[in-house]
Parts: structure tokens; sequence; C-alpha cells
């Protein structure tokens, strides 16, 4: 990994970062079993899951946002049931996208990662709509406002603060 | 005075010996009395003899602590082995506990619905989405378990159905899942209609109770069943409890939305029924619907 001085971050020190990401997720893991589903608003639990993937990909790039895609989202599928891995697949190949993006073109602050989490939370449940539950005419769209809406804006918005710990580690681990 | 001069050490010794032999002739005479010199003597004496008692009881303890080293570990080897043995015990106990509270329940159970055949089994995992409402039990198809197979809680009330059965695992989805389908009856008036899960319902915690005609005779509080039509699922099985009534957009039906009788936040054992009178065993081996 290359820093934008161009001097090369240390093997230790990145393994440390992943390391601290590592126990950052399985907090997050941890709160999701236990906590968050008894939080409620507007009928919906939030899920903080993919939101950390997406601010570790906007922070550090391709590679670890591929990464730890991959990790929250085979995680989610443990978690949630009927997704047939589609967690895995949307979220490992989000986080090598919005990392990819940010980390050559686009910005890495609060915005962007805010951003970032709005659209990629959005576009999976979305997609996790359609596939699981329209095409295979299980329910109509009115889902979508009922469950895909309340829980992308409350799991969004609930899960800002994970943007600080992410910012932290960035900062500590270099 | 020469003689003592020259002899003082037998002079000191002989008015010694005249003193105590005073004191002694005194003391016969005392009956119970302190003398004056004892008094004086024990006065002077006894800051002496506490500073003595408690350097030989510091000096006695510490020797009893060298000598008693090994006998203090050993005791404490055996209290901690007790102790040990008494948490073990209060384990057992508890544990004696909840099986006799899952014993009585399932007494109680089959004093309810003798007709039932069933499978205790525990949660073990909830579901964490927004978008079904679902659990997977430790029991599976080794235990008799198939799809479609009615789950009850320890009241009798119906918790869901198996949606899917692997070898030591099922998968149930509950009666306020989207993909919930029973067919139901009141109870007081002996309507039939037919129960179903929705996402709008599920927010809410309910389900509803669909193809109801406008002028619909339903009360808030009615008892809601399984009409155990088709032998599918039991009959006569708590639904739940007549939560709401509506008219439809359209005005041509009604809805009534129903409270779930279990309570599916804090169930910890659920009743997998496996059999029953009536029965069609068209489930077996099949999907759900």
């Amino acid at each position: 990994m290359i820093l934008k001085g161009g001097a090369p971050v240390p093997a230790s020190r990145r393994a440390v970062k992943i390391v601290l990401y590592a126990f950052l997720l399985l907090l997050c893991t941890l709160l999701q079993m236990s906590l968050l589903p008894a939080w409620r608003v507007a009928g919906v639990h939030p899920l903080w899951l993919p939101v950390l993937a997406v601010m570790i990909a906007v922070r550090e790039g391709e590679r670890l946002g591929l990464g730890f895609g991959l990790a929250a989202g085979l995680l989610c599928d443990l978690l949630l049931p009927r997704s047939e891995g589609f967690f895995t697949v949307f979220l490992m190949a989000a986080g090598l996208l919005a990392g990819a993006l940010c980390e050559h073109v686009l910005t890495r602050g609060f915005v962007a990662a805010l951003l970032w989490s709005l659209a990629v939370f959005a576009a999976m449940d979305v997609l996790f709509f359609v596939l699981f539950y329209l095409l295979p005419g299980r329910a109509g769209w009115g889902a979508l406002v009922s469950v895909a809406l309340p829980e992308t804006l409350f799991s969004v918005t609930s899960g800002l603060w994970l943007y600080l710990p992410v910012k932290g580690i960035h900062r500590i681990a270099g | 005075m020469k003689w003592i001069r020259r002899h003082k050490t037998l002079a000191v010794a002989g008015i010694a010996a005249l003193l105590v032999l005073a004191m002694a002739v005194a003391s016969l005479f005392a009956s119970g009395r302190v003398s004056p010199a004892s008094d004086l003597l024990g006065g002077l004496m006894r800051p002496l003899q506490t500073l003595m008692n408690r350097l030989a009881g510091g000096v006695g303890g510490f020797w009893g602590y060298v000598y008693e080293y090994e006998g203090l570990l050993d005791e404490v080897g055996e209290l901690r082995l007790r102790l040990a043995r008494a948490e073990a015990e209060i384990r057992r106990l508890e544990k004696a506990g909840e099986e006799n509270e899952r014993l009585l329940e399932l007494l109680g159970i089959h004093q309810k619905r003798p007709d039932f055949q069933f499978v205790p089994a525990d949660i073990i995992q909830r579901d964490m989405s927004n978008w079904a409402r679902i659990f997977t039990l430790d029991k599976g198809a080794a235990d008799g378990v198939k799809v479609g197979d009615c789950v009850i809680s320890a009241e009798g009330y119906m918790v869901g159905r198996v949606s899917a059965a692997g070898r030591t695992w099922c998968e149930v989805v509950t009666v306020i899942d989207t993909d919930m389908a029973a067919g139901a009856i009141v109870d007081r008036t002996s309507l039939t209609a037919a129960a179903r899960g929705s996402f709008e319902m599920m927010q809410k915690d309910r389900l509803s109770l669909i193809h109801l005609r406008p002028d619909v005779d339903l009360m808030i509080g009615d008892l809601v069943l399984t009409s155990g039509i088709g032998g599918v699922l039991p009959g006569d099985v708590p639904i739940g409890r007549v939560a709401d009534v509506r008219q439809e957009r359209d005005g041509m039906s009604a809805v009534a939305e129903l409270t779930p009788l279990a309570d599916l936040d804090r169930l910890r054992v659920c009743y997998i029924v496996i059999g029953f009178d009536g029965a069609s065993g068209e489930e077996e081996g099949g999907e759900m619907p």
C-alpha cells in the first residue's frame, strides 16, 4: 500500500490496522446480534455491518474495501435469512468500487462516507427486494416504502458514528 | 554492722528472705485482700506483663503461621474443592429446575391437546433482518420434523410453521412473517377467513385476516384460531386476537389486524407439532406454500 506522499506503509502497521478493523467488525457483529434488533424505529432496526464495510472502503481504498466488504457480507449472510450469498457478493463489489473510486478519483472525507453509505445501502436493499421478493412474486413495490426506505435511512444515520473509529484507526495505523 | 559490711550478699539475701516471709505471713492473714505491697508491685508489673503477653502472642502467631502454613494450604485446597462441588450442585439443580419447568409445560400442552405429537425445540437463532421474521430451531428431520409442521408455544399459541428442515435444525416462519398463510376461524362467530402476513403488518408485529365481507361481524379482542380445514395445520390453535378492523380502499372487502398471542420476542422454547388427529400428511417432504 502506498501513502499519498509515496512512502510505503510498513507491513507491521498494515497488520495492526487490519486487526483493529477486524476488531471493530466483530464489535459491530456482536451489537447486531444483541442490542440492535431491539432498537426499532418505524418498524425496522438498523443494520450497521454494510455501513462499516463502506466506511472502511472509503478511508482505505480498494484492497481493504474488497476484503472487509467480503467479511461484512459473509457475516450478513450468516445473520440474515434467505440471502443465499447475496450480501457477500454485493458488499464485496461495493467495497471494491467505493474503495477504488475514493482512492483514485473522489475524496475520502465524512461527506463521501455518508453519501457512499446511503448509495450502497439503498442499492443493496432495492436489489435484495427485487431478487428475493418482487421477482418471485412474494411482495409488491409497497415493501420498498415500508421496509427498504426506513431501513436505509435508519441504518446509515444511526451508523454514522462508525466513521470516527474508522478514521481513528486510519490515522493511528497510517 | 561490721558483720553486715563484711557479708553484704548474705545480708541482702537475708533481708529479702525476711521480706518474703513477712509478705507470706501478711498474705496468710489478708484473707483475700490485696496487700499494699502486692498492689504496688502488680501495678508496676502490669504494663510489662501486657507487653510481654503481646510479644509472646506475636511470636506464637508467627511460629503458628510457619508451622501451620502447610495445614492452611491444605485447608484452602479442601475449601476450594467443596466450593467447586457446591457450585456444580447449584448448576445441576438449576438445570433440573429448567428441565422440570419444561416438563410441566409439556404436561400442560399434553393435557390441553392430547391429539398432538410434538417435539420440544430451542430457538438457536433469530433472524437479524427487517425483511423476515424467522427462527431457527435445534430439531430437524432426524426428529421427525417436516416442512409445513405447525409450531406452537408452551401456552399452545401458534408461533409459525416450519419452512425448511435440515437433519438437525429447521427454519420457522413466524405468524407475522410475509410467508405466513393459514386458514383461520373466529372463535365467537365461527367465521372462516385467511390469516396472512405482510410487510405492512410485520412492521407492527401483526398479521391480517383478509377477504372479509365489508359488514363482517368482528369485535376488537375476538379470538382467532386455526381452522384446520384441509388437515394441513391442526385446528383450534389460537393465532391471535383482533386488534383493528378496517375497510379496504375499494370498499368491497374488509381487513382485520391480528395481534399474535405468542410472545415472539421472548420465546426460547417452541413445540413442533409433528403429528395430530386428522392430519392430511400432504406436507411430508413438500414445500410450504
